[in-house]
């Protein structure tokens, strides 16, 4: 164990001895292998000044606290700058390999001790590229997560039409959660508004399986509980044949081809008559 | 061009993925738009089973070809807690979650071959294919 401790000793001492060396090399290898994104000298010089070091702290404390933080705060940046991760991930195995070379220069004539000093190294190095791995990739998803949000956010509008009516395009994938979500807006625009007429434009849906008819039809039975008549629009042809094939049982649907026919229809159900003005032929420039 | 394509299926945004790409594939045989639709159904059918009962699977879609017919074959697997009674699970109707209970019978008949496998506590196999209509030559 003594022994142990005396040669992690001496690797530290040894990576702190060789700094200027082994981090000018490893500039010059980033640089030559197109790995150093914009950043500024001054900003590589010290950025990589603080990766050194920290790595090398890791190694002489087994504590990788430090380590996590940077990485953490590195990966937030990286992405902002749009750095790629083959840059960043690249850059640190490249460090690796510097660290990693100089300890076979270092002990080339004693195998054993090299081997030695291999076995505490690598553990290291492979614990702190797993690190950047990770928070890399916990970076992108918090991004990917924080996009989604977005999309929800942006999703369904329910727009009042008349008074009395509303419309719903529903534009896009229905998921349960999204399926759920538009449930609610919509009956609370029932209530806020006094509809007894909606509109449900599903032209933008892409495809109708079994649950997502299941939604639309539980909500078209919840509106009606609020008193307000469903009408849907914008089945196509090929979603109409499978649902009919998957055995839905739609009867309970009130379906109009598209979103005109749709208004038509609610303006009937609502007592609205559409006349056409008979000079309107005067406003219109040809 | 790759002929088969395997998508993993734990959450519920990888079903519009297996969709999507089982689109891609089978348009690749040149399937009709309907038929295009029917197939992309299913394997949201298929799909939508793994996410709320067994947790998470695999979709499996290949195209083949079988006495000079061409088709896409889709495997949808699992590891989940199996179906106890195939029989009941392919009426109409039938369902221990809360759904219309159509995911079973109805994907059977949108497809052409509909196999299912299942042993309790071991998962579930099913297996469906859809063959393209061999178009049809009219000579001079």
């Amino acid at each position: 164990m003594d022994n142990r401790e005396g040669l992690v000793k001496e690797l530290v001492d040894h990576f702190r001895e060789m700094r200027e060396i082994l981090r000018q090399e490893w500039i010059e290898q980033m640089t030559a292998k197109d790995l150093i994104a914009s950043l500024t000298s001054d900003e590589l010089n010290s950025e990589s000044a603080i990766i050194y070091d920290t790595c090398v702290d890791c190694l002489e404390t087994g504590d990788y606290q430090a380590a996590e933080s940077y990485a953490k705060m590195l990966a937030e940046r990286g992405v902002l700058r749009g750095m790629t991760t083959e840059q960043i991930i690249g850059g640190f195995l490249t460090l690796r390999d510097i660290y990693g070379r100089s300890l076979f220069e270092r002990h080339q004539k004693d195998i054993k001790r090299l081997s030695m000093a291999l076995d505490i190294y690598e553990p290291v190095a492979n614990k702190i590229l797993s690190i950047v791995a990770l928070a890399f990739i916990e970076e992108r998803e918090n991004v990917v997560r924080q996009q989604e949000e977005a999309i929800r956010e942006l999703s369904t509008p329910v727009l009042q039409y008349r008074d009395g009516s509303l419309i719903l395009p529903i534009i896009g994938v229905l998921d349960t959660h999204r399926a759920r979500q538009l449930t609610e807006q919509l009956l609370n625009s029932i209530r806020a508004n006094r509809a007894k007429v909606v509109v449900m434009d599903i032209t933008g849906v892409p495809a109708v399986d079994s649950k997502v008819a299941n939604h639309l039809v539980q909500t078209v039975e919840a509106s009606r509980l609020l008193g307000a008549n469903v009408v849907v629009t914008g089945v196509s042809p090929q979603i109409a044949q499978t649902l009919v094939t998957l055995g839905i049982d739609l009867s309970r649907l009130n379906a109009v081809g598209d979103l005109q026919g749709g208004i038509e229809e609610a303006d009937r159900l609502l007592g609205y008559k559409t006349v056409k003005y008979e000079q309107a032929d005067k406003f219109i420039s040809k | 061009m790759a002929d088969e394509v395997t998508v993993n299926i734990r959450l519920e945004s990888a079903i519009v993925y297996a969709r999507q790409k089982g689109r891609e594939l089978a348009a690749e045989l040149g399937f009709s738009q309907s038929e295009l639709t029917i197939i992309a159904t299913a394997i949201s059918e298929l799909a939508r089973n793994i996410v709320d009962y067994a947790g998470n699977g695999q979709i499996i879609m290949q195209l083949i070809e079988k006495d000079g017919q061409k088709g896409i074959m889709i495997k949808a697997q699992d590891n989940g807690p199996g179906i106890p009674d195939i029989e009941l699970a392919m009426q109409d109707g039938y369902s221990t979650g809360n759904s219309l209970g159509l995911g079973l019978p109805g994907t059977k008949r949108l497809m052409d071959e509909f196999e299912i496998d299942s042993k309790v506590g071991q998962g579930t196999t099913v297996t469906v294919i859809k063959w393209k209509r061999n178009d049809i030559n009219f000579k001079i």
